[in-house]
């Protein structure tokens, strides 16, 4: 791999230029959320103007991998409930996943898996906004999608090298692109100016140990991701339960009580998942003639 | 997870239900407050009633759905041993197997053959220098 087709990749997927574009709406929330006088009433009123969004915000923000107790039914609260950083990230999952739900549903699933595992092993930990490494779990794989979108040679040749070497993704990637889809992933959450917490997680979730501010954060997503891969919500042919880091595991210091309790809760969990995933899919039966 | 009673039963969603279909155990809110007892045989009442509730899953008698792709008990366990194939010197990995294994064979109705779940979790591996990049 030499520097300068690495370079131009990375050029290539910084562009960012067959991704959706971020709706406007996510310009003109970041200016509200500057100004300390808007309110979220107000934040929430210009989401509604979208139906469409408002609706798989609220979803969203219903499903069990953010795990509130009451079904939260208006757009203000869930802003306060889950801050703007969140919401800021759920309306760029909602519109890059978009295209996941039509053409890779079992990233999507394996997406929302790792979220859910991320919210139970930090309310475990008693973190304090367990909310935003739910997002950062949900969002974790960006990367890969960014890739099978912007660089589709590459992706292809990607997979045939996971196949004919039997090495995992990651790997693969490193080969073909001279970078992974975790840094990838941190690229373009830099690049949306999402919080270090969020960005950090994502690019460091292989290696956690890479993480300068946010070790703890990293380390339940690298574990988030390990426990849904192993409970068999993995992602194409890249089937191999990932190598556990020490450091991570340390840091975590999970008993086999706190495990068995986490397990425990994902595996009755999943259902809402599987039911989120079902649905999708028969909508996706409904229409035929996707663009994708 | 209900106790075995030794009926065939499966955990499905409600979306995949049916009417006709029979109740294996109640359904209850979150408070345990019994919504709808076990053996009550599904109709389309019932079924639209508990989808304004949001239920999300219910155990009902049988084996009624059957998944395409859905594979025999030899074809899962290979499947959990190919995924683990890389990580069995990782005790909290081998833990989760473990796991797995015993909860695959307690499901297939063999609980004598399910091995003890035995692990020591304090111990994880860092990825060797190959793996870390």
């Amino acid at each position: 791999m030499n520097d300068s087709l690495r370079d131009s990749f990375k050029k290539r997927l910084r562009e960012v230029k067959n991704l959706p574009t971020l709706p406007g709406i996510v310009n003109k929330l970041t200016r509200m959320a500057s100004d300390p006088d808007t309110t979220s009433e107000q934040m929430g009123k210009v989401i509604s103007r979208d139906h469409i969004l408002a609706a798989k915000l609220l979803r969203l923000v219903n499903s069990a991998f953010y795990g509130f107790p009451q079904k939260i039914s208006s757009l203000s609260y869930a802003i306060i409930l889950l801050g703007f950083n969140v919401i800021k990230s759920l309306i760029i999952s909602a519109s890059i996943f978009e295209i996941m739900e039509s053409h890779d549903l079992e990233l999507w699933e394996h997406s929302m898996g790792c979220a859910l595992a991320c919210n139970i092993i930090g309310k475990r930990l008693g973190i304090k906004e367990p909310e935003e490494i739910s997002t950062a779990g949900l969002i974790h794989d960006i990367g890969k999608v960014a890739i099978k979108i912007e660089l589709p040679q590459q992706y292809h040749q990607i997979l045939a090298l996971i196949d004919t070497k039997q090495i995992p993704m990651w790997k693969a990637e490193m080969e073909i692109l001279g970078f992974d889809h975790a840094e990838a992933g941190g690229w373009l959450a830099k690049y949306w100016n999402l919080p270090a917490r969020i960005i950090e997680p994502i690019a460091c979730h292989h290696d956690p140990r890479k993480a300068k501010k946010e070790q703890l954060a990293s380390s339940i997503i690298h574990v988030g991701d390990i426990l849904i891969r192993s409970l068999g919500y993995g992602h194409a042919v890249d089937i191999w339960v990932p190598r556990l880091s020490q450091r991570a595991w340390q840091l975590l210091n999970l008993g086999r009580k706190d495990l068995d309790a986490i397990l425990d809760e994902i595996e009755e969990k999943i259902w809402d998942i599987k039911g989120f995933t079902l649905s999708i899919q028969k909508k996706l039966e409904n229409q035929p003639g996707l663009p994708y | 997870v209900p106790a075995d009673t030794g009926e065939e039963m499966q955990k499905i969603l409600l979306a995949q239900a049916i009417e006709g279909m029979t109740l294996a155990h109640d359904i209850q809110t979150s408070e345990g407050r019994i919504l709808c007892g076990k053996g009550t045989k599904l109709s389309e009442t019932i079924l639209s009633r508990l989808a304004r509730l949001e239920i999300v899953s219910i155990i009902v008698e049988g084996m009624p759905v059957t998944e395409p792709g859905r594979k025999s008990l030899a074809e899962e366990m290979a499947d959990i041993e190919n995924r683990f194939s890389r990580v069995n010197d990782i005790a909290p990995l081998l833990y989760i197997k473990n796991r797995l294994l015993s909860r695959l064979l307690l499901a297939h109705q063999n609980p004598a053959a399910a091995p003890a779940p035995d692990a020591n979790l304090t111990r994880a591996t860092e990825p060797s220098p190959e793996d870390s990049q």
